[in-house]
């Protein structure tokens, strides 16, 4: 292949890590997991620059080519470890929710890549990782793969991080998440298998690239669907997820719509403040998610102080059950915090199989009416 | 140029626009906009196939046989539809805009050129017009650069469209997505030119994925930042601006206000969520129409709340706000017929009230002056 053509394959992959990287810029997250997560990319788009500069001064005969092809290869293998090394971080920061690396940690899990960096830049010397042969071309030094497999492993040791965190998760949202980092390394290590079967082709970066991109969108995906305050999924979600049971004829078996309510929520929001109202939504979101999170069950955000369950395959009993599990751990929740507040919840929910229920919006409206009978049964009882 | 070498440029592009066709299905809302981006994607990744299959072909010795004419036909055609494509979904935002009469226009312009195209595509074997056949394997006739020409055509109506609307839009955030459109398909326009007039260039389909992969993030972002209801700025947004302005050089002069709707609750009880989500949706246009072409920020707090944030230099200045929006309430109730009036309690805060705390003190200021507005209302409405 061509200087040419180097310039061609990476150009694309180059462009689009560029378009995603200011892309984040304008939405600027709080969380250093994610911060790790852009620099990783505008870092790979880095070293395919400098590999495609490597190209094209591949071969020439100018002064102080040996010079520059010296210092172009060494920073593309630097940055190369670098970008492997910040995936792991990144992947170990989302999977331990850490707010930032521990700085033993940093240290003691970047010892493998330090010596290896060290290695590249003895490389001159010591032309381990490569050479630059009399016409000033690259070649390929015997132990190239150790370097290669160095990288490598630390893909592979984020991809563990994510399968153990799998493992210790209960939420099935979470377990999708891991899934999807563990996978990152099938692409690159495809790249790699296809590249030393198919000499002339250059298909590692590209394909590291398409895989960070996928990352990347399918992480965006989540937040569109979900509530931002709660985690839980949010209006739009529901609204999709209504639409798709709803061709489906909601699916055999039983399925009980939810609606729930805190009661006297505004009541809270305006003694205590909007801070402590949101800790009341999120205290109330964490209860729906242990009580109701083994279950094969959606959970939403109706919006304000709404919540939507949505739960298949249980009967009304289970579903009574669950409730007032529900109901107890928020009663306790107040307790246990030593907060000012005592929070309550109203309910009611329909099933799709009640005859005056046709359709998804006299479904909602049922379980409405209901969950407001309990409202109007407390305030008279309290009257 | 051999096969391993088409395959290593195009991959990384047709993966991102699988990707993002992927994506495309499984939205259940089928707008004209996904639609149109997803069949583009589609084409895109063929000519990028068609490009692969033509060059296994040549490199396999085959450049003999009647049936070779079809991939440099579909070739040619494909990446004139790729453009036109894209020429459709710019169109598009004509549609949503109202220039209807302007995008019957163009419509039929490009139909009318389209159908030229084609004509001219298949008629190739016998006319040899676009690519013909010698000894070594096909090559370009005569007319070749007709293919660039006519993509250029449709490109160079793109650019024409964003600019038209570019000049007509009024809300600044609206034109900012026009120019988008200009750049882009500034773009698109020399990749393809770059894929005609240099050998050994296969940028058409790439550009035009990157194209894609743009606007798929912007839309993204677009749904991240934006509430689902009313169209406005969502709390996460909210909470950015915040922050944005608060980390802005000292002795900026700004605030904000604190909207509530009064009895929304009473609204969603007695007539029901559907009358309340509309209740929502005419606040936010009220909001929208008291602010017009002004730079304000406008978004929805949570549930009956929204925030105005903008550029008030005093209380008395924040408070002429407060009663532009008063009026374009009272000119609501009286215009319109509905079950309920809207009435709203609004609060303000100046930035250089607390400039030197957490900035949601902000929000609480704001806030405790709204409550104390509501208050007032209610002891009135008492005391008649």
């Amino acid at each position: 292949m061509s200087a040419l053509t180097y310039l061609q394959v990476h150009l694309v992959p180059v462009i689009a890590l560029v378009m995603v990287w200011v892309n984040m810029g304008k939405t600027p997250s709080f969380t250093w997991h994610n911060r790790v997560l852009r620099q990783t990319m505008i870092l790979l788009a880095l070293v395919m620059v400098i590999n495609t500069m490597a190209w094209m001064m591949d071969g020439r005969m100018f002064p102080g080519t040996r010079l520059i092809l010296y210092i172009l290869n060494t920073l593309h293998f630097l940055t190369l470890e670098l970008v492997a090394l910040l995936w792991f971080f990144y992947v170990y920061g989302v999977v331990g929710n850490k707010d930032r690396a521990e700085r033993g940690f940093v240290i003691l899990t970047s010892v493998p890549m330090m010596c290896m960096m060290a290695v590249v830049l003895s490389n001159p010397w010591t032309r381990l990782i490569y050479d630059i042969n009399e016409e000033n071309q690259y070649v390929r030094g015997t132990f190239y793969l150790v370097h290669s497999g160095v990288s490598v492993a630390y893909l592979l040791a984020a991809s563990a991080l994510a399968l153990n965190g799998c493992r210790r998760e209960s939420s099935e949202e979470k377990r999708r998440q891991y899934h999807w980092l563990a996978g990152f390394v099938v692409l690159p290590l495809c790249g790699t298998i296809l590249q030393i079967l198919f000499y002339g082709t250059e298909l590692i970066l590209p394909l590291t690239t398409a895989s960070l991109l996928l990352i990347h969108i399918y992480g965006q995906q989540n937040q569109v669907t979900r509530d931002s305050l709660t985690g839980l999924n949010n209006r739009r979600r529901l609204n999709q997820y209504l639409s798709e049971l709803e061709a489906q004829s909601w699916g055999e078996g039983l399925c009980y719509f939810v609606l729930m309510d805190v009661d006297k929520f505004k009541k809270i929001n305006d003694t205590y403040g909007h801070v402590e109202g949101d800790v009341v939504l999120r205290q109330v979101a964490d209860q729906m998610k242990k009580v109701f999170g083994a279950s094969r069950s959606f959970l939403a955000r109706y919006g304000g102080d709404e919540f939507v369950i949505v739960l298949r395959d249980e009967t009304k009993e289970q579903l009574e059950a669950r409730i007032l599990k529900l109901k107890d751990g928020v009663a306790m929740m107040s307790w246990a915090d030593g907060r000012p507040w005592e929070i309550s919840l109203s309910v009611g929910y329909a099933s799709w199989e009640e005859a005056a229920v046709t359709n998804t919006q006299q479904l909602v409206e049922t379980a409405d009416s209901r969950m407001y009978e309990e409202k109007h049964k407390k305030k008279n009882r309290q009257a | 140029m051999d096969v391993l070498t088409h395959l290593s440029i195009d991959l990384f592009p047709i993966i991102i626009l699988l990707i993002i066709w992927m994506d495309n299905e499984k939205k259940i809302t089928r707008t004209a906009d996904k639609w149109l981006l997803g069949v583009l994607a589609l084409i895109s990744i063929g000519l990028m196939l068609v490009n692969i299959l033509i060059s296994s072909l040549t490199g396999a010795g085959w450049t003999a046989g009647p049936f070779l004419w079809i991939p440099y036909i579909l070739q040619a055609l494909s990446a004139v539809t790729m453009t036109g494509t894209w020429l459709l979904c710019v169109c598009n935002r004509l549609f949503t805009g109202g220039h209807k009469q302007l995008r019957q226009h163009v419509l039929r312009i490009s139909s009318v050129l389209f159908a030229l195209f084609f004509l001219l595509a298949v008629t190739t074997p016998w006319s040899g017009l676009l690519f013909g056949r010698s000894e070594s394997g096909f090559g370009r006739g005569p007319g070749w650069w007709l293919s660039w020409l006519f993509c250029a055509l449709f490109l160079a109506e793109c650019m024409g469209i964003s600019l038209y609307l570019y000049s007509h839009e009024a809300i600044r955030d609206h034109r900012a997505e026009e120019s988008q459109f200009f750049w882009l398909s500034l773009g698109i326009l020399a990749g393809v030119s770059a894929e005609y007039f240099w050998e050994s260039w296969w940028f058409a389909a790439p550009s035009v994925s990157l194209a894609v992969l743009w606007l798929y993030l912007n839309r993204q972002n677009h749904q991240i930042t934006t509430d689902g209801l009313t169209g406005l700025s969502n709390r996460r947004r909210f909470d950015q601006e915040l922050h944005r302005r608060a980390d802005q050089p000292a002795g900026k002069m700004w605030g904000m206000l604190m909207i509530d709707i009064d009895d929304f609750k009473w609204i969603n009880d007695n007539l029901g969520h559907v009358v309340g989500d509309e209740a929502l949706r005419e606040t936010a246009g009220i909001l929208r129409r008291t602010f017009g072409r002004e730079r304000a920020f406008l978004a929805r707090y949570g549930g009956d709340e929204f925030v105005v944030i903008d550029d008030f230099r005093d209380e008395r200045e924040a408070k002429g706000v407060i009663t532009r929006i008063n009026r374009e309430v009272t000119r609501f109730n009286q215009e319109t017929k509905r079950d309920y009036r809207i009435s709203l309690s609004i609060g303000y805060a100046l930035w250089r009230e607390v400039t030197h705390e957490r900035p949601e003190r902000l929000v609480d200021q704001a806030d405790e002056r709204m409550y104390v507005e509501k208050q007032k209302k209610k002891e009135a409405a008492g005391a008649l």
